[in-house]
């Protein structure tokens, strides 16, 4: 362990510092709290062995300092006090001590300190692994729970999130949004004469195709089934229609065979687009609606085409 | 405290002693001067300086009049200290007297 000695005495700091090397630790040494202090914000300590009174800043102070300080590692506080001064070892403990060692120094107790010392470290730097650990693992799920699995697109939850965030921008900063709905035509059939397996490589497929023409800023998400939502912002209705006939034919060109597709060999998406502007009191959900009603007219024009 | 020399090192006994005969006069001369100038604060945390290196040597007659003066000083019961400290360097003397006879001889 790295061990800071905060002692004013010279023989007594010089008897401590060789009592601890012997035991097989480092040490650092100090004359008075403030130089304690000082070298204690430099290093990692382990330990701290600090003596009571000391010019300028005494023990007390820098036991409060070390325990406020933010550190990675929990460094154990040894006081060192009169063998006859019960009351300043317990103002030491309710200082944030964890224990303390009676003078003159008796080696087999700063031993037996040391021991413990090690011990209560060692937990709390486990402790603190832990926590890393957990806080990544959060991370992580937090993370998962907003993906869709099967596209690694965005899911309905983080659509949700941030469809609210873009509400917002909406309201505050004039942001306008094209919102697209997207749908693979005759994909029940698809699945029912290619299996679902075939299906969801589609999915796949149609998910990434979206994903690499995406332009910076626009976010796919997976919305349902075989449905997918784009968020285009600072796009008109006829830009966007633009944006999406694109991806449109893309798919198409993807060229998979699709033969029960009624109106065409491949497969293909119908899209309907509708707008958020400012100075509007639409609702999302109103908004929705109007994208799924227009996704509906695309259907019914004939599929394979945008419709706003 | 022969148990801590390690090999190769400087005498660690030596420089304790070391440390000690050159720390030992000014701080009494320290305790002297506050004893003389009634200053029971000072008093004290000069004696209690020199408690601790007087006890981590095995000093302990010494430590005992310091420890002795440390609560006189708190208390600013100034009215036997002149002797207490006359007490104290006697001890001193005779603390130096038996250190340098024992260790004179050896090398550093």
């Amino acid at each position: 362990m790295k061990i800071l000695i905060a002692e004013d005495d010279a023989i007594s700091r010089l008897i401590l510092q060789k009592s601890i090397q012997k035991l097989g630790h480092e040490c650092l040494c100090a004359s008075d709290g403030a130089a304690a202090w000082e070298l204690y914000q430099q290093d990692a300590v382990d330990v701290v062995v600090s003596d009571w009174m000391m010019p300028g800043m005494d023990g007390i102070e820098l036991c409060k300092r070390v325990r406020e300080h933010l550190s990675e590692v929990y460094p154990y506080f040894l006081f060192l006090t009169a063998l006859s001064d019960k009351t300043h070892a317990l103002t030491g403990m309710l200082a944030g001590a964890d224990d303390y060692l009676t003078k003159p120094l008796d080696r087999d107790e700063l031993r037996m300190k040391l021991i413990a010392a090690e011990r209560v470290t060692a937990l709390h730097r486990q402790l603190t692994l832990h926590k890393a650990e957990l806080e990544r693992l959060k991370q992580d799920l937090f993370t998962q729970a907003r993906r869709d699995p099967l596209t690694s697109l965005g899911n309905r939850l983080q659509l949700g999130e941030d469809l609210d965030t873009l509400r917002a921008r909406v309201d505050r900063y004039g942001h306008s949004y094209s919102i697209a709905l997207c749908d693979i035509d005759f994909f029940k059939q698809y699945n029912d004469t290619y299996g679902h397996l075939a299906g969801d490589e589609v999915l796949r497929r149609v998910a990434k195709l979206l994903a690499d023409l995406e332009r910076a800023g626009d976010t796919v998400y997976r919305y349902g089934g075989e449905e997918f939502m784009l968020i285009l912002p600072e796009q008109s209705l006829a830009t966007a229609t633009l944006v999406m006939e694109r991806l449109r034919q893309a798919v198409e060109e993807l060229a998979i065979p699709h033969r029960t597709h009624g109106s065409s060999e491949v497969v293909t998406i119908s899209a309907g687009l509708a707008m958020l502007l400012p100075g509007e009191s639409k609702s999302i959900d109103t908004v929705l609606q109007e994208a799924d009603a227009a996704l509906y007219r695309a259907k019914e024009g004939g599929r394979n085409r945008v419709a706003v | 405290l022969r148990d801590l020399q390690e090999q190769g090192e400087p005498d660690l006994v030596h420089e304790l002693i070391a440390l000690f005969l050159d720390g030992t006069p000014p701080r009494l001369h320290a305790i002297r001067a506050a004893a003389d100038r009634r200053e029971g604060p000072t008093l004290a945390q000069q004696a209690h300086l020199l408690k601790g290196s007087c006890a981590g040597l095995g000093a302990r007659p010494m430590a005992e009049i310091c420890e002795e003066l440390e609560a006189l000083g708190r208390r600013e019961d100034l009215g036997q200290v002149g002797s207490a400290v006359d007490r104290l360097s006697a001890e001193y003397e005779h603390v130096r007297e038996v250190l340098c006879s024992d260790y004179a001889g050896t090398p550093a």
